[in-house]
């Protein structure tokens, strides 16, 4: 075995791990070269010194280094993976014996930590392989990582290959290049408004998908707070959750949309239906209000939308049989995964039919007693957006192979929910929702926007808090051929707990950007 | 003949050999030259990636005094209330 180590050589061929691209083909991951720092302390003409130059150019105490060499036999003695390129130059300059440098490679972020949920990071696993964790790096883990190659050939006594010696290759397979829906400049102005409108109306956290309704392509998703994949390790594990896919919460007014969507679908009301808004309604031994205490008489369903009134929404969900709004429920996606291409999806489940009581389906009408994902919540409502159909969500628009060839992942449609008469008539109903209700002092002037604000309260353990809230605003324009759904939640504000005074003037502010940025004109 | 034949081959065998020899230091040094470049190539690109950030490009704008966009002025007024009214009768 001595002798076919000295006469023959074997040469890990490393396969590169594959890039990530926004949809214009801008990278958003790429690798870049790396070493592995190996000493060989036999070969040390000088300890200390060699242990105190790795310690200062590579940045690691030198109590570190002293340790791992502590061991007088040791012949191999890895330092560390991942070493950028600059501090190992440095360390080459200094031409000290004993020391060794392996190919490796590392991930490198041009656009830093924009969309760091969505992509996740590249940790080691427990054999010391690189591994993707969260987002796509850990769904597409397979594709991306590749497949290592060899090459055991004969060698001189100087090490050089013998052309005519045996040579036995296996060629290293590069992981597959992913290009995504999402759109680098609408990140990154839904990642700064986001972080603006946080820090402005004091909240904990907020998200801000963007999906295109006719496919499902995920076009934007931020989540605050976040990290940065590049140095994950020096964030809380708790940011690593991407809160579009992981988080869970009530969503209030903007469920109204959808229940209201059922009672037209199933033709139980119309548009112009009218209901008596004369006081609370009392179900079992509760009393459910209006957000405002205020009540407005005899209000048509549309209406219902723009007043985002509770008990209008009860009078809804009465007229619809029990059975049926579970099963609508179940049909928009609640409870399921939406199997979006991320790996962290982690949805809330829903209680069973048999612990349903009558409060609960009041309760549901107005989004209070059901727990939703922002995913789940966008991709429901996009349904309106897009004619009835439900999409199945999804970050990768198509996968590059190592030899050029592509294969485009092709938008599914889950099932359809309501008919496109029904989504015609809840587009107006939410443009009126818009014009008339609490976000008519703010919305760009000029474009017909459909929109719903939600404010919902927060449950903690088994009760809601009288002073936390979850602010959100779901909404899709331009009407007349959606190019965008947006839906924007606020976790917490201190300076408004209310949607249309949080999550509204955020969701505004990016569509106006959004509106130069993909060209929409004005309608009117 | 046959004799000749084998000296022959065995000649030639030897000039081959001898050739070869060489050739492996040589063919070490063109595969140093490739992972050279390849390394550069991978270099370049990080370079490129980096320089046409939105982050790089943000920050190259504002320091050349260019501001955000303006917010856009609407030279229309609204629409009369019945004609904004889109829901079928």
């Amino acid at each position: 075995m001595l002798a076919e180590r000295q006469r023959a050589d074997t040469v890990l061929v490393p396969a590169e791990r594959g890039r990530i691209y926004s949809d214009d083909g801008s990278p958003l991951v790429i690798n870049q070269k790396a070493y592995g720092v190996v000493l060989e302390p036999k070969k040390f003409t000088n300890k200390l010194l060699t242990a105190e130059t790795v310690a200062r150019d590579l940045t690691i105490p030198v109590a570190t280094i002293s340790a791992l060499l502590s061991n007088e036999n040791a012949v191999w003695v890895p330092i560390a993976h991942k070493v950028n390129e600059d501090k190992v130059t440095s360390l080459k300059s200094k031409k000290l014996p004993g020391i060794q440098y392996l190919d490796e490679q590392k991930r490198y972020y041009p656009e830093a930590s924009m969309a760091a949920h969505l992509l996740g990071f590249v940790g080691k696993n427990s054999k010391g392989e690189d591994q993707g964790y969260f987002g796509l790096e850990g769904y597409y883990d397979q594709q991306l990582r590749g497949r290592d190659g060899y090459i055991h050939q004969e060698v001189d006594a100087q090490g050089n290959p013998i052309v005519s010696g045996d040579v036995e290759r296996i060629d290293a397979e590069d992981g597959r290049d992913l290009i995504l829906y999402l759109n680098k400049t609408m990140q990154f102005i839904a990642e700064m408004k986001l972080k603006e409108g946080i820090e402005k109306y004091e909240a904990s956290g907020g998200t801000v998908t963007i999906l295109d309704p006719r496919t499902g392509g995920v076009l934007a998703m931020a989540g605050f707070p976040s990290y940065g994949p590049g140095d994950y390790w020096e964030y809380p594990s708790e940011y690593y959750k991407n809160p579009v896919v992981a988080g869970s919460y009530e969503p209030g007014s903007t469920f109204k949309v959808l229940v209201m969507a059922m009672g037209i679908n199933e033709k139980k009301v119309t548009p112009y239906t009218t209901f008596n808004e004369d006081g609370p309604v009392k179900i079992g031994g509760y009393s459910i209000n209006t957000w405002n205490q205020q009540y407005h008489g005899q209000i048509t369903m549309t209406q219902v939308l723009e007043y985002s009134s509770n008990v209008g929404m009860v009078f809804v969900s009465n007229k619809l049989d029990h059975d049926l709004l579970l099963r609508y429920i179940g049909k928009l996606g609640f409870g399921e995964p939406t199997n979006v291409d991320l790996e962290d999806e982690t949805v809330p489940g829903l209680r069973l039919k048999t612990q349903w009581y009558p409060i609960d389906y009041a309760t549901v009408s107005f989004g209070q007693g059901i727990a939703v994902t922002p995913l789940q919540m966008v991709r429901s409502v996009a349904s309106i957006a897009n004619g009835g159909k439900l999409m199945e969500p999804h970050v990768v628009q198509a996968i590059k192979l190592p030899d050029g060839n592509r294969i485009d992942i092709k938008p599914k449609v889950e099932q359809v929910i309501y008919n496109e008469e029904t989504t015609k008539l809840l587009t107006e109903m939410m443009v009126q929702a818009v014009d008339n209700g609490e976000t008519k002092r703010i919305k760009p002037s000029g474009y017909r926007i459909a929109g719903k604000t939600g404010t919902a309260q927060v449950a903690i353990a088994g009760h809601y808090d009288e002073a936390k809230t979850i602010a959100s605003f779901v909404g899709f324009a331009p009407v007349e051929d959606p190019k965008f759904i947006m839906l924007v939640t606020v976790n917490e504000p201190k300076s408004s707990p209310w949607g249309s005074e949080t999550a509204a003037p955020i969701f505004f502010s990016i569509a106006k950007d959004l509106f130069s940025l993909m060209g929409i004109s004005p309608s009117y | 003949m046959f004799i000749c034949l084998i000296a022959l081959f065995a000649v030639v065998q030897v000039y081959l050999l001898n050739t070869y020899s060489t050739i492996g230091d040589t063919l070490s040094k063109l595969n140093q030259e490739i992972d050279t470049v390849e390394a550069d190539n991978i270099r370049l690109n990080q370079q490129v990636a980096s320089a046409s950030s939105l982050s790089t490009i943000t920050q190259k704008a504002k320091a050349l005094g260019l501001v955000d966009n303006p917010k856009t002025l609407s030279l229309s007024s609204p629409l009369p209330l019945a004609e904004s009214f889109h829901l079928p009768l």
